[in-house]
């Protein structure tokens, strides 16, 4: 395993395991924005052996296919356990060349915490971007927008006390993107993802509560619930990337259901929407497949806190093909 | 909130919509019952949320279950998108024309284009460039081609 020498054995490590000269980079890179000491092999034992010996490690692993993600959960099961406290998902990464859908044994994994789809033209500028989000999460306890963005950019937090504010909620943040000189389709597409993340937040985060039940949806009273609703909305804007976040005070999501939700493909004729039924996963598919990466902050029976994050870009096309990643940080 | 114009074009009833359509929009409400032939001309339509999706689908799939024939024409890029997304989301109907989003080399001021289906169809995804309207420079689609098309080979 190569790192570097020194008093870094001191600090936390990131072990990356991965033959993939990309993957180096951007680990690198995070490394850089976090401060971690990277050591890296391509060797699975060897990596797991690591996990089980550094003090709360985090783990970039080469996820491209299913044999290498079976390779390493058999290490992990073999060597520690899966449910051992050394194997933390929020701190386990995959990085992959595939979407979530496109990889059902990573999205279905009980080990999977964050899910990395490469950026092969840029793995440097993704890094440093995925950095400031394990650098928030290496801290180990739950943190919000404001604090990934941390000096980078101002955020903004409008407290929303009833779901009948939601239009005039989401015109504020289009207007907040054109002013900010987003093109007027990314502005309504990010603000379509907004709308699904105040949905989740008004509809399905008590639903998953028990506080509602799908029996009750199509007549539910929307005053009702907008009673017991109290959701914080965040801005922020660095220049290059805008990121929002949707905050309930449920802290009911289920991490194997989240990851159906968002690997189902609508577009499959297997996948019909249902007129009858109330559910969100149509709003989070969607969310995820029409770009931007996803980070869900849950704090059980506390809070969920949903960010989205967006890169500014001249063209729709390279807005679509922006470097994406779908984390989750659970905080039990 | 959605706004509908209707008109009677010969046999055809034909619904101009514009605006948001989500868990507020009340189709039964805003476009009445059913008829025989339908057109439902979508280009004002900004953005639909997943309970907008869902009052779309109860709609439309009681119209196709009443034998109604339908059409959508002039389909907003947000529409294009979910007929892309949503496997199940013309219900049966038929998609006439579609706006193509493109972008200036120059400016880069975003525009966007009518095409027919059909015409779509013969070009096999070699689409033209248009010229911009602000600074006369040529202008580009601007999304993937695969994905924005999509539609057309199911
Ligand atoms: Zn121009």
């Amino acid at each position: 395993m190569s790192g570097n020498k020194g008093n870094e054995s001191l600090k936390k490590s990131l072990i990356l395991l991965s033959e993939r000269p990309e993957d180096k980079v951007f680990a690198e890179q995070v490394c850089k924005s976090t401060g971690l000491h990277l050591k890296t092999t391509a060797e699975t034992e060897e990596a797991v052996q690591a996990l089980s010996q550094d003090a709360h490690p985090v783990i970039f692993v080469d996820g491209s296919t299913e044999k290498l993600y079976t390779n390493f959960e058999e290490s992990v099961g073999k060597t520690l356990g899966i449910f051992s406290e050394k194997v933390q998902p929020n701190a386990i990464h995959f990085l992959t060349d595939d979407e979530v859908s496109q990889a059902p044994f990573l999205a279905q994994s009980q080990i999977l915490g964050n899910f990395v789809t490469r950026d092969p033209e840029d793995s440097i500028a993704s890094g440093r971007h995925y950095g400031r989000i394990v650098k928030a999460a290496t801290k180990g306890t739950p943190f919000d927008l404001s604090e990934v963005f941390q000096k980078d950019a101002k955020t903004q937090a409008i407290e929303i006390e009833s779901v009948t504010h939601k239009q005039k909620t989401l015109e504020a943040v289009k207007a907040y993107l054109l002013a900010a000189n987003w093109t007027p389709r990314t502005a309504n597409r990010i603000t379509s993802s907004v709308d699904e993340l105040l949905m989740n937040a008004f509809y399905d985060a008590p639903l998953a509560a028990g506080l509602t039940s799908d029996a009750t949806y199509p007549s539910l009273n929307l005053n009702e619930i907008s009673k017991r609703a109290n959701v914080t909305l965040r801005l922020a804007f660095d220049g290059v990337y805008f990121g929002v976040s949707v905050t309930d005070f449920y802290g009911s999501l289920d991490k194997g259901r989240l990851m159906k939700h968002i690997a189902k493909e609508f577009s499959k004729s297997e996948y019909k929407v249902k007129a009858s039924s109330f559910n969100a996963g149509i709003g989070l598919s969607i969310v995820h497949q029409t770009g931007g990466s996803l980070l869900f902050m849950s704090q059980t029976n506390v809070k969920t806190e949903a960010m989205l994050f967006f890169k500014k870009t001249d063209k729709f096309k390279d807005f679509k093909r922006q470097f994406r990643f779908v984390s989750t940080q659970f905080y039990f | 909130m959605i706004q509908v114009v209707r008109e009677q074009k010969g046999s055809i009833s034909v619904y101009k919509l514009s605006g948001n359509i989500s868990e507020d929009t009340h189709f039964d409400d805003v476009m009445g019952p059913s008829n025989p032939e339908m057109e439902i001309n979508c280009k004002g339509i900004l953005r639909i949320n997943s309970m907008g999706v869902k009052a779309w689908i109860k709609y439309f799939q009681t119209c196709q279950k009443s034998g109604t024939k339908l059409n959508f024409s002039e389909c907003s890029t947000a529409i294009v998108e979910q007929i892309n997304l949503i496997s199940n989301f013309t219900c049966g109907g038929t998609v006439e024309s579609i706006y193509l989003p493109f972008s200036c080399l120059s400016c880069k001021t975003e525009l966007s284009g009518l095409f027919k289906t059909e015409d779509l169809k013969k070009m096999k995804m070699n689409l033209p460039t248009l010229k911009c309207t602000k600074c006369s420079g040529k202008a580009e689609f601007d999304d993937i081609p695969e994905d924005y098309l999509a539609f057309l080979g199911q």
